[in-house]
């Protein structure tokens, strides 16, 4: 059984039925981040002055990610274009690079979260924080050892400059009143940052499986139906693109602002 | 994009290529804003957002078509459009009225 206007435009919406699909699938997920921005802005809007953290994300690293991304959305259109000029060579060639670049921007976005679970929140006994990346956490130890600096208070570290110097600092344990890292449970940013970009990477990741099989075994429909095959090339690019969209929002949202 | 003759897609390569020029630049300029550490807070968060919806529009309008996309795609996304928006707006309004007595 054939199934009907997977090539031809439907007469009544004037183009084939996956791009409509995709199009009404692509508003579900707008609706999906715009709830979770929504709740970004409430928890924004609503944190008393002073208890919202600025700077706290590596921008370096972000904005490499932001370029990575941004390119992919070209090659991924150029391996459209290669379908539509009959290029098999070329479609693979910038269907591959979309993938490795996407596999570059997990791996830099991995680095990150890494990055945050090895980073600590230590509060002393005398009212002072020492911030910085755990280099020594021995239990038996009667001190720990970070790599960071020390503030006079909480406040005080909700705002961090990307010029802050940082040292070898070794804490004895009996002056430590509680330690925490930077995982989601730290406070409500780390919740939303990790809310936001875990649902944004576990996009990445089933944009990277559906362009890994239309790179790999997937092809083999472009030697009996070169068409569709175009057809679906584009469909997934159109997917791709808004993961590129709504990390267009999410990199200024948490890392600059 | 119906003609798939080579010269027609050479074109549009170059408007993609440019799309992505102005993506990055406009990118760069809100790390720039980001590192000048504006004394107005709320400036720098207005220029970001401004930046944002920039790229935004530019990647939904050229690289995914919307531009030249059919009228009923068009209605799809106006009432995703009001429906996101009014997401936005319950939830801000949300904020402005929250029960008396309620500790921070």
């Amino acid at each position: 059984m054939d199934i009907p206007y997977t090539i031809e435009a439907r007469p009544d919406t004037g183009t084939y039925n996956a791009k409509i699909g995709m199009w009404l699938f692509l508003a579900s997920e707008v609706m999906l981040f715009g709830g979770l921005f929504s709740s970004y802005i409430l928890l924004r809007v609503g944190a008393p002055p002073g208890t919202w953290p600025h700077g706290w994300l590596n921008v370096p690293l972000g904005t490499i990610n932001t370029c990575l991304l941004s390119l992919s959305a070209i090659t991924t259109l150029m391996a459209w274009v290669a379908c539509k000029t009959r290029n098999l060579a070329r479609f693979k060639l910038f269907h591959g690079l979309t993938l490795l670049l996407a596999i570059v921007f997990l791996g830099i976005k991995s680095y990150e979260y890494r990055d945050k679970f090895h980073h600590y929140e230590v509060q002393l006994a005398d009212g002072r924080v020492a911030d910085g990346h755990m280099i020594e956490n021995d239990p038996k130890a009667d001190h720990i050892v970070l790599h960071g600096s020390y503030f006079k208070n909480h406040a005080e570290l909700m705002e961090r400059h990307p010029d802050e110097k940082e040292a070898e600092l070794t804490i004895p344990r009996a002056d430590i009143k509680h330690m925490e890292n930077y995982g989601p449970w730290h406070n409500t940013f780390l919740a939303i940052y990790f809310t936001l970009t875990g649902l944004h990477a576990l996009h990445i990741i089933g944009g990277i499986l559906v362009i890994g099989y239309l790179w790999g075994p997937g092809s083999k429909m472009w030697y009996t139906n070169p068409e569709q095959f175009t057809n679906r090339i584009e469909v997934s690019g159109l997917f791709w693109h808004f993961v590129d969209l709504v990390w267009i929002f999410l990199f200024p949202v948490l890392y600059l602002m | 994009m119906n003609d798939s003759s080579p010269e027609n897609f050479e074109g549009y390569g170059r408007r993609c290529l440019t799309v992505f020029a102005v993506v990055m630049c406009v990118t760069l300029a809100m790390v720039g804003v980001f590192y000048a550490n504006l004394s107005s807070r709320p400036l720098a968060i207005g220029l970001t957002l401004a930046a944002a919806v920039v790229n935004a529009g530019l990647v939904a309008s050229y690289l995914m078509h919307i531009i030249s996309e059919r009228r009923l795609i068009h209605i799809v996304l106006l009432f995703t459009g009001i429906f996101a928006a009014g997401l936005l707006v319950l939830s801000i309004g949300a904020h402005w009225s929250v029960p008396a007595g309620t500790i921070h």
